[in-house]
């Protein structure tokens, strides 16, 4: 900045209250005001202005803060995010439980096999079982829902458009959902507006 | 933390209390509640408003207390809260913030302002006449300069906090508050001589 040009000294002035100043701009600034009785006059107008804005603060009520304590909801937070862990500690000890449970049994009867194998095995054909038995019933439910469509749709042309406007209808809404901006985004176009209605 | 270190940071006080220490938000509201109150009174202009407004926003600022990221300063989360709880109250009661011919209908506000310690009639409606004079000049101001006026000198909020809060260049936040201090310092310019 050049501290010749009056616009810099003005901006100076401004920045002064605020303690936006370097030590090195301060000095310059007082040499500004010794040389010029009408910057020495804003700078006393500036120092009271920001004297007479921070007297116009009022005082917090006493009692504000043990307000605000005694209306604090039970920690929110702990609800919100539970130990996520629990959840897998919990089925990890019931499979190590069936496993210890299946070496066991295992040992008794599949000899020479090793029991903890033997044990891993059946563990490994059950979760298969059940895979497999999920994905069949998926894909039965996937082929009867297809079917009962396909046959409404082909029953008459009103029924087919009715499902390509609920098809688009649907898109169209998510697509809103996907654009909507934030409310601080909201707020903040707003807040450049001079007026709030 | 508080016990060990004189002068916690915010985001100690904010760990503290995500442990389970209450105090520790007790510390927060603490230190932020005369910035809070006097921000949010210099935009709502009820000083019971003010206060009640203040309260909704730490329990609103306590409620998601675990998203804040420590990364940002907590001043600036807070009073951007602070902010939107501020205009969606100026919506619901319809002010006008930017017309210098309305009258002041808020006019016992001011009352609030200069507390005297000793009786002295005429310092008295002095003070609440300059009250009233700061008010009417605040409000006079168009909204983007108001709003950073207020953050900087009833928020306390630096020059980047504001920048932060407002998402705004920090060129911009100087240009504006040097705006809106000439326009002040004009339509108080009585009250800058004595």
């Amino acid at each position: 900045m050049d501290w010749n040009d009056p616009s810099t000294i003005d901006e100076w002035l401004y920045l002064e209250p605020d303690g936006e100043l370097t030590s090195a701009e301060l000095r310059q600034l007082d040499a500004a005001a010794a040389a010029s009785p009408e910057t020495a006059h804003t700078r006393q107008e500036l120092a009271r202005l920001s004297e007479i804005l921070e007297a116009s603060k009022i005082e917090v009520r006493p009692s504000f803060e043990a307000e605000v304590l005694a209306s604090l909801p039970p920690a929110p937070w702990s609800a919100r995010h539970p130990r996520s862990w629990w959840g897998a500690a919990a089925v990890l000890a019931v499979f190590g439980g069936a496993a210890a449970l299946l070496a066991g049994m295992s040992a008794a009867q599949l000899q020479p096999v090793s029991p903890f194998l033997a044990a891993m095995a059946a563990i490994g054909d059950l979760l298969a079982s059940s895979v497999a038995a999920g994905a069949g019933l998926i894909g039965a439910s996937w082929r009867g829902i297809g079917l009962a469509v396909g046959d409404w749709l082909g029953e008459s042309i009103p029924n087919a458009v009715a499902f390509g406007v609920f098809v688009v209808g649907v898109n169209l809404i998510l697509l809103r959902l996907l654009r909507r901006r934030s409310r601080f985004e909201v707020v903040a176009s707003e807040s450049k507006s001079t007026s709030i209605e | 933390m508080p016990s060990e270190n004189p002068t916690p940071t915010d985001a100690e006080l904010v760990a503290g209390t995500l442990s389970g220490r209450e105090d520790y938000f007790g510390d927060l509201v603490n230190r932020y509640k005369g910035p809070l109150v006097n921000y949010l009174f210099r935009m709502v202009r009820q000083p019971d408003e003010a206060h009640d407004l203040a309260q909704e926003v730490f329990i609103k600022i306590y409620r998601a207390l675990d998203r804040y990221d420590p990364q940002y300063k907590f001043s600036t989360w807070l009073f951007r809260i602070a902010q939107n709880a501020a205009i969606d109250r100026i919506r619901k009661r319809r002010i006008q913030v930017v017309s210098m011919d309305r009258p002041n209908d808020d006019g016992g506000d001011g009352v609030w302002e200069f507390p005297s310690d000793e009786p002295d009639p005429y310092r008295d409606s002095r003070n609440r006449e300059r009250g009233d004079a700061i008010q009417q000049a605040i409000d006079a101001l168009p909204w983007e300069y108001r709003e950073l006026i207020v953050m900087r000198h009833y928020g306390e909020l630096s020059y980047e906090e504001i920048a932060r809060a407002k998402d705004m260049p920090l060129g911009t936040v100087k240009n504006k508050l040097f705006r809106g201090r000439q326009m002040l310092k004009k339509s108080l310019a009585q009250y800058l001589t004595d």
